[in-house]
């Protein structure tokens, strides 16, 4: 009879799957969920379950980045991504004195510094002999240079 | 010379190009981190969702239901349905649902079907649902009594039984139902059920053959037996009178005197038989019988052009069943 109790008894619920398409500008950026990588996108039919799950991607010249997302139970989800590339932005003294802050969190004073910047705007503080000489939001759209004097340039002058 | 080495050109160009080209940040140093703007990328998410596809096959065994009242339950809310809908009895019962609106549970679901008409039971059938895709549901069958109009098909002239003889049963919103008699003369039309109470049927025999078409009103009224004989063609009394011609054409005129214009107080039509008695020039004067039921009739003078007839020799009282003339 004890054999009878001591029988295992299994509520088997078969959790539903979901169809999971990654697709990804620029192509090839490495797929990561929940912390495991999945593939290089574009990632096609991986299943997964209905319910919280974070995504990450990584690939080089672009911002990394994460998104939670809730999937839903349903047949497919597909979801699209673009990446924010990074562009390598220079900043020069001319004189120096300068001392420059990024974003309220990154400083440098250096005369010449080269910076891996994501696209987009960021906000720039100049100070000069530690007074606030500028203040202005600079977009990140190319790889560029910033050059900084507090002299007018000569006419034909860069 | 053979030792002498010319530096390569794009060996050239390059050192070229680096010299030209912002060299000045070759030494410069590289900001420790990467900057980020903390902004999220550009996401798009699509769902696509799948149907759920159900088929709920009927086979109707003498019987035509009005429409099909279709309902859909979870098996613990038989209050509230999930789908409602009415089908026509000529269409497929088929239900369309979003993706995971059925439960997945053993049996957890019930299709009803309740057809609509008398003595119309509601068919239940318990399913178990699927997230998506199709359910194709057991066949549902409703078998009821037929309505039945049986009877003979038999000559007139000497009672002899007509087997092939096409009949037609058409109700009066033109529905029809075809049969033909048997070599034995008998036929049978097993109408659905609905039919046994109407009184909206008529059944007509000798369609398509060189019999005059006989047609009887099928009155059921709540009888689902109905017996019905067709006697074709004409009398004995009729056929020794005079040579039997065939009308060709509907809309034939049929004259009290052989001139032209006289009083025609009725039209023949394609089939309707004449027993010659006279003939002046092309105009045949005869007889034409008209059947106040199947035994009592009376037979009307008049003239006919001969062009509008054609002689039909001795075939209405032919021993043999020549179908094959009937066939013309």
């Amino acid at each position: 009879m004890k054999q009878f109790l001591i029988l295992p008894f299994f509520a088997v619920s078969v959790m539903a799957q979901v169809t999971l398409d990654v697709k990804v500008l620029p192509r090839g950026a490495d797929v990561f969920l929940d912390g495991k990588k999945i593939g290089s996108a574009p990632v096609k039919g991986y299943s997964v379950k209905p319910g919280a799950h974070e995504i990450k991607l990584e690939k080089n010249g672009y911002a990394p980045a994460t998104h939670e997302i809730i999937v839903q139970d349903a047949k497919r989800l597909v979801a699209d991504f673009v990446m924010n590339p990074m562009y390598t932005i220079k900043f020069r003294a001319k004189e120096k004195g300068y001392a420059f802050e990024l974003n309220g969190e990154h400083s440098w004073r250096d005369e010449k510094i080269k910076l891996k910047l994501e696209a987009g705007a960021h906000r720039l503080r100049v100070y000069y002999l530690d007074e606030l000489y500028d203040d202005q939001v600079i977009v990140a759209d190319r790889n560029a240079e910033f050059i900084y004097t507090r002299f007018q340039p000569e006419p034909g002058e860069n | 010379m053979k030792n002498m080495r010319v530096p390569h050109t794009s060996l050239l160009v390059f050192s070229a190009i680096f010299i030209l080209s912002g060299c000045g940040y070759m030494f410069a140093p590289k900001y420790s981190e990467p900057i980020y703007t903390k902004r999220a990328p550009l996401i798009s998410l699509r769902y696509e969702y799948q149907d759920l596809h159900i088929y709920a096959p009927v086979q109707l065994v003498n019987t035509m239901p009005e429409a099909y009242q279709v309902y859909i339950f979870d098996k613990d809310n038989e209050v509230d349905a999930l789908f409602a809908a009415t089908y026509m009895p000529e269409e497929k019962i088929e239900v369309y649902l979003p993706q995971n609106t059925l439960s997945t549970d053993k049996n957890g679901n019930i299709f009803v079907i309740s057809p609509q008409g008398r003595d119309m039971p509601d068919i239940k059938i318990k399913f178990t649902g699927k997230r998506y895709g199709d359910i194709t549901l057991p066949v549902t069958k409703i078998v009821k009594t037929p309505a039945i109009v049986e009877g003979s098909v038999f000559r007139r002239y000497d009672d002899r039984t007509l087997g092939g003889i096409q009949l037609v049963a058409t109700d009066s919103t033109g529905r029809k139902f075809y049969t033909k008699s048997r070599l034995d003369g008998d036929y049978r039309f097993e109408l659905p059920n609905e039919y046994g109470y109407r009184n909206d049927v008529v059944v007509s025999a000798g369609i398509g053959s060189l019999f005059p078409v006989v047609v009887k009103d099928a009155q059921f009224n709540g009888n689902f037996n109905l017996k019905i004989d067709f006697p074709l063609g004409p009398s004995k009394e009729f056929v020794e009178r005079g040579n039997l011609y065939i009308v060709k054409n509907n809309l034939t005129h049929f004259r009290i005197t052989s001139s032209n214009g006289s009083f025609t107080p009725f039209l023949l039509a394609k089939n309707d038989i004449v027993a010659i008695t006279e003939v002046a020039g092309n105009r045949l004067k005869g007889l034409v019988e008209i059947f106040w039921s199947d035994e009592n009739g009376e037979m009307i003078n008049g003239w006919v052009r001969e062009q509008d007839v054609i002689y039909a020799g001795n075939y209405f009282m032919s021993p043999q069943d020549n179908l094959e003339l009937a066939k013309q």
